[in-house]
């Protein structure tokens, strides 16, 4: 059993540590890597330019930290692509890739596409919805990546600052959303408690080792989060996990109704994760329908969601990839 | 210098800045985003003022300090340094630090709070030092970038007092850089001042009903509002008193017990604004005396009137460019900081970057498509500058 108190302390970074992006980028090249970023995104027109712009123009142009901006779109209606396309990014609708692999749609998919459309031995993955963006999000990520050869994977976290300079942590709050806490936490503590020091597990900011996410396989829906840090732990090792502290994130709101979804989604990943790695099950759901009541003309109505977690193979298993890449 | 030199001079350089300058958009909306985003209101400026430190740092300006006030100034050393053209904008908006200062980018616009007055100003000082380099710009003059602090409201333009004061720099201009103002071209100062009134009356032993409708500090500082109403204004030379803001009483059904506003005088004669400050005074006087009470009466932010005539080739080198894009120079006094150089008979002028609208609210926004036009304005100035051709021969 690893020692979590002292994981915590080894692999728990704030952005500030790393904000100097020449020194990031001597050892991007002294390592003589490749760093792409991908923003997975559906019908984001209202912050996906700002994010481009300023990623671009702070972290390509400026510091030559990014080999690559990408924005992979899962169908958005909205300008998305075309906006992302005119602030100087790489655009790609995902169901125009890989077709032979069927179609599915989510934002797993858009992450799993980015293997085999994007470049970078090294890659970062950002939501499009932070309004708050700054460099800090992207080299606060990277930065345990680049520094410490055994950080495979980094997960940002936010809301907690940390004071470094007094080595205290200051007062904050230190626990994830509500899924987070409800959810994963518990669930982390029984079967896999190494991965309760994850202080937001589900945050959709991280980055990793292209030789990481080729050998894991991607969920579309809403389990890719829970899934890799499950994978990539039980792959790698925890010490291969690292977090960042990012300050703080414009988050998006969301009604406890979607958080039920998500976890309707996240369960079919874990009773699968369960039974891979713990020898329980398998434990296969009687139903696939989530069923919430809703109140209309003062009635109660059940209303029922189909949601089921597909999940992609690790991209290494496809042949036009490992042909891309000539493996 | 005549229109048409000028005119000979933006047509030698500005076709080569432009097509260079088309990759610099969005090295110039990126810093908009950064310095957008830290919240600045006057007094609270230190946030953004770290970050223009940080940036003039990491343009490689060596020399780069802050001075007791908060002040950021970054030296570019000229060739031949012995005067200086100091290139300003101010750090602090009117915006609380409490509103979302999230910055929204679409192709033509970015908006958010603060952001045309004065975050774009900031910006563009801060990426000047880029656009030098990859214009291979060098000076003769010392080139000073000065952001400051207090500018707005009681800040009085106390960063770009102290500067002026205490610099040991010899300054033969001063261009101050303003947002959403693009073809204005303030080149004079009006005598301003600002004054805070302030009514109390003591209601601890009143019972509402039975003082009602008799006493309250509204009503003492309604009749102060009929005095300053009824003071008889001259239309030459132009002069304007503005009631800004009043604010006072507490509940439907208790006295006011304190009421107060805010105005500001101006005028192009500095001894109308003197005798309204005494007529000003009086009129509190006999008010107060009829309640049996002293009102309170602050007067600050006092400024001279001061400027450089339209014929000088500062001047006339900014209306010039302006016409040269296609725009309709509008000239005119400013309320803005140049009022403390040209006090000092620095000659300065504001001018501004692009067009926009500015409401102290996140809905406050600018385009994006004549930031361009603005910059190369500005830098035809620095450049017309340098060369001598802003020199005011007559004087």
């Amino acid at each position: 059993m690893m020692n979590l108190p002292e994981w915590l302390k080894a692999r728990t970074f704030h952005h500030s540590q790393f904000s100097d992006i020449r020194k990031l980028i001597e050892i991007k090249e002294a390592k003589g890597l490749k760093i792409s970023l991908c923003f997975p995104t559906l019908n984001e027109e209202k912050t996906i330019g700002k994010e481009v712009i300023l990623i671009k123009s702070e972290l390509m142009d400026r510091y030559p930290l990014l080999d690559e901006i990408a924005v992979i779109d899962s169908g958005s209606t909205d300008k998305t692509l075309e906006i992302a396309a005119e602030f100087g990014a790489k655009t790609f609708l995902a169901s125009d890739y890989l077709e032979e692999e069927g179609q599915m749609r989510g934002k797993g998919e858009n992450l799993w596409k980015a293997l085999y459309l994007l470049e970078g031995d090294i890659i970062i993955y950002l939501d499009a919805d932070i309004s708050n963006i700054h460099p800090k999000f992207v080299y606060g990520i990277l930065g345990p990546l680049l520094y410490i050869d055994d950080v495979k994977y980094v997960k940002a976290f936010y809301d907690r600052p940390l004071d470094f300079a007094k080595n205290e942590p200051k007062k904050g709050k230190g626990q994830g959303g509500r899924t987070t806490e409800i959810l994963i936490r518990p669930l982390f503590s029984q079967f896999f408690s190494e991965l309760s020091g994850l202080i937001q597990p589900l945050s959709g900011e991280f980055a990793g080792y292209r030789e990481v996410f080729e050998n894991i396989p991607f969920p579309i829906g809403y389990g890719v989060e829970t899934s890799h840090l499950i994978d990539i732990s039980q792959k790698y090792g925890m010490w291969s996990i690292a977090q960042t502290d990012l300050d703080q994130r414009v988050h998006r709101n969301q009604s406890t109704k979607a958080l039920g979804k998500m976890s309707f989604g996240i369960l079919q990943t874990f009773w699968n994760r369960l039974h891979r790695y713990k020898n329980i099950g398998p434990l296969v759901p009687e139903s696939l329908v989530m069923r919430q009541i809703e109140m209309k003309e003062d009635q109660h109505h059940i209303v029922e969601f189909n949601i089921v977690e597909k999940e992609r193979r690790p991209m290494i298993e496809v042949p036009a990839y490992r042909k891309k890449r000539n493996l | 210098m005549d229109e048409k030199d000028f005119n000979q001079l933006f047509d030698t350089y500005a076709p080569i800045w432009r097509q260079k300058l088309s990759s610099m958009k969005e090295m110039i909306i990126a810093n908009l985003v950064m310095t957008a985003q830290i919240p600045s209101k006057t007094f609270e400026e230190q946030a953004r003022a770290a970050f223009v430190m940080d940036r003039f740092i990491e343009c490689g300006i060596n020399d780069t300090s802050t001075d007791e006030l908060g002040n950021v100034i970054g030296i570019i050393p000229g060739r031949n340094s012995k005067k200086s053209i100091v290139l300003s904008a101010h750090l602090d908006t009117i915006c609380d630090s409490s509103l979302d200062h999230n910055v929204t980018i679409t192709p033509t616009r970015a908006s958010g709070a603060g952001i045309a007055d004065n975050a774009l100003g900031v910006t563009v000082l801060i990426t000047l030092p880029d656009l030098f380099q990859r214009l291979g710009m060098a000076f003769d003059c010392d080139i000073v970038l000065l952001a400051t602090t207090s500018s707005k409201e009681k800040g009085d333009l106390s960063g770009m007092r102290h500067y002026m004061k205490n610099n040991s720099q010899s300054i033969c201009c001063n261009i101050n850089i303003e947002g959403i103002t693009l073809g204005q071209v303030d080149h004079s100062a009006l005598s301003r001042v600002r004054c805070d009134i302030k009514c109390h009356l003591d209601t601890s032993h009143d019972s509402s009903w039975r003082s009602l409708g008799q006493n309250s500090a509204i009503m003492m500082l309604s009749d102060v509002l009929d005095s300053l109403f009824s003071i008889p204004l001259p239309r030459k030379p132009k002069t304007v008193l503005n009631v800004g803001k009043i604010s006072g009483g507490n509940s439907y059904s208790r006295v006011c017990d304190s009421a107060s506003l805010i105005l500001e005088v101006r005028s192009e004669d500095d001894a109308i604004t003197t005798k309204l400050i005494e007529e000003i005074k009086d009129n509190c006087h006999d008010i107060g005396a009829k309640y049996g009470l002293e009102i309170d009466l602050n007067f600050f932010s006092r400024h001279t009137a001061a400027g450089i005539r339209y014929s000088h080739p500062l001047v006339r080198a900014a209306s010039a460019f302006v016409k040269k894009l296609g725009v309709k120079p509008k000239m005119g006094p400013s309320n803005s900081e140049i009022a403390v150089p040209l006090s000092l008979n620095i000659p300065a002028i504001t001018i501004g970057i692009t067009t926009g609208s500015e409401d102290s609210t996140q809905r406050s926004y600018v385009d994006l498509e004549p930031i361009q036009d603005g910059v190369i304005q500005l830098l035809m100035l620095i450049q017309s500058i340098d060369l001598g051709y802003c020199n005011d021969e007559s004087a």
